[in-house]
């Protein structure tokens, strides 16, 4: 009875490990989908009302999607301090440091660190020209990460599913 | 580390990258209280400008990176809001300071639509001058506010006088409606004139003055509109037109003293609409008036 609750227990824990795998996958799918909302919202936003960058941020980390709020509310913390720091920098940090806990990687961490180069930097026209390349730059990493989850994700789960059941029959 | 006053000189450099505001704030006294304008050129030291002469800070570099970086901190990183004011080639910052640019313009169907590519900032600072036209309109408007035009050369401070005489009017009760079509005299931020006016004024601003006079005497019933700047036949028949509708007029005009204004063709329609005219002179930085009598002739 002890050997099954063990092997049960082995095989549980090593599939929870290509499950977790395989979810990490999707949260950071998920993040990018948040940044492709945030980057809409933004172009809406600065075509419709013009609105200022700093309510621009408010916005996204009051009513943004859940996933990457976190990387915008770092932003307005940051530009709560007046210590002459420029938007940029600010934005960048703010993705940088939170990106990551958010589920972004270094690809989509750097594209939404280039809008910084723009944002509230060049007139209406061209902002949204840049933002529209930002969303397309981040469509194609979402694909990627798609393509990911649907060739890697089944993989880790059957890898550890496979390594619970390995071990199980080596302990016996 | 020398302490930072708050002065209109660092409120100014406040949208400067911070290497330059540190070396506008690490200017002489003397210096800062005289500067007027603070010159920032691609690939030239920062200049600043007193009393109409250019000085060069030592040891400073301004860069195409620069001057991009000062037009975003000017709109507080929010070029997207001020599309209108940056069309028109500037922006006005918090305590009423003016930024304006120049570089490569940007058209649309041949018309100028803003600057593309920054080239040079001139930072105008904003200095109230309290009390400097109480004279003129204790003399010219005794018995009630008398059509008058201020004369000088640009840079002699035609707008400071303008809007000391809108505050001398208000003082006394006077309602003035300003027509501020660069948002110079006013220079609303979020609504609220950035400059003291001194109380009972309503201000219009980026809108061209015809326009502007029409919608002042239709909405808010001035006694008086205050107009900067008469440049064009178009200011001139927005001066007459008000001037028809019975109210008073307080305007400005580029022309190198009387006989200038009196010449020149654009003031044809006006000239005979004002009972005063205040010239400006400027010798060795000092500025000082004159006001003359138009109906009558001769000084006052």
């Amino acid at each position: 009875m002890l050997k099954i609750i063990g092997a049960i227990l082995i095989i549980g824990s090593c599939g929870a490990l290509g499950l977790s795998a395989r979810q990490e996958l999707r949260r950071r799918i998920a993040a990018i989908d948040g940044c492709i909302k945030a980057v809409d919202r933004i172009e809406s936003e600065i075509a419709c009302c013009q609105t200022a960058s700093r309510d621009l941020i408010d916005l996204l980390a009051r009513e943004g999607d859940e996933q990457i709020a976190p990387v915008f509310r770092r932003m307005a913390e940051h530009l709560d301090r007046a210590d002459g720091l420029s938007l940029g920098y600010k934005w960048r940090r703010a993705i940088e440091d939170v990106g990551p806990v958010c589920g972004l990687r270094a690809d989509e961490i750097g594209i939404l660190s280039d809008a910084a180069g723009f944002l509230g930097r060049y007139d209406s026209e061209q902002q949204l020209r840049s933002l529209r390349l930002t969303a397309a730059r981040l469509e194609g990493v979402r694909s990627e990460a798609g393509e990911d989850l649907k060739n890697k994700g089944n993989l880790y789960r059957t890898c550890g599913l496979t390594l619970g059941v390995l071990a199980v029959i080596l302990l016996l | 580390m020398k302490d930072v006053k708050n002065t209109p000189l660092n409120e100014a450099a406040g949208c400067l990258p911070p290497l330059l505001r540190i070396a506008v704030e690490q200017l002489p006294e003397k210096t800062a209280e005289q500067t007027e304008e603070l010159r920032l050129r691609a690939g030239q030291p920062l200049a600043v400008c007193c009393a109409g002469q250019e000085v060069v800070i030592p040891d400073t570099q301004v860069t195409a990176a620069d001057l991009r970086e000062t037009a975003a901190r000017a709109s507080r990183d929010s070029m997207q809001s001020y599309t209108d004011s940056l069309r028109r080639g500037f922006l006005t910052l918090a305590g009423g300071h003016r930024v304006g640019f120049c570089g490569t313009a940007k058209t649309e169907n041949g018309v100028f639509d803003g600057i593309r590519v920054y080239g040079s900032v001139n930072i105008r600072v904003a200095r109230p001058a309290f009390g400097c036209a109480r004279e003129v309109y204790e003399q010219s408007c005794r018995s009630g506010p008398a059509d008058l035009v201020i004369l000088s050369p640009p840079g002699y401070g035609k707008t400071t006088f303008l809007r000391d005489l809108i505050r001398c009017a208000a003082a006394n009760g006077v309602r003035v409606g300003v027509a501020d079509e660069r948002g110079e005299l006013a220079a609303l931020r979020e609504g609220v004139p950035q400059f003291d006016l001194g109380g009972p004024a309503d201000v219009i601003e980026l809108c061209a003055k015809e326009d502007a006079v029409l919608h002042l005497i239709r909405t808010m019933s001035p006694r008086v509109v205050a107009l900067d700047e008469i440049t064009s036949p178009r200011d001139a028949e927005a001066v007459r037109y008000a001037a028809n509708c019975g109210v008073a007029i307080f305007a400005t005009a580029h022309a190198c003293g009387l006989e200038d204004f009196l010449r020149r063709a654009v003031y044809g329609p006006v000239r005979g609409l004002f009972r005063y005219a205040v010239e400006l002179r400027m010798e060795a930085g000092k500025r000082s008036f004159e006001l003359h009598c138009l109906e009558g002739g001769g000084s006052c």
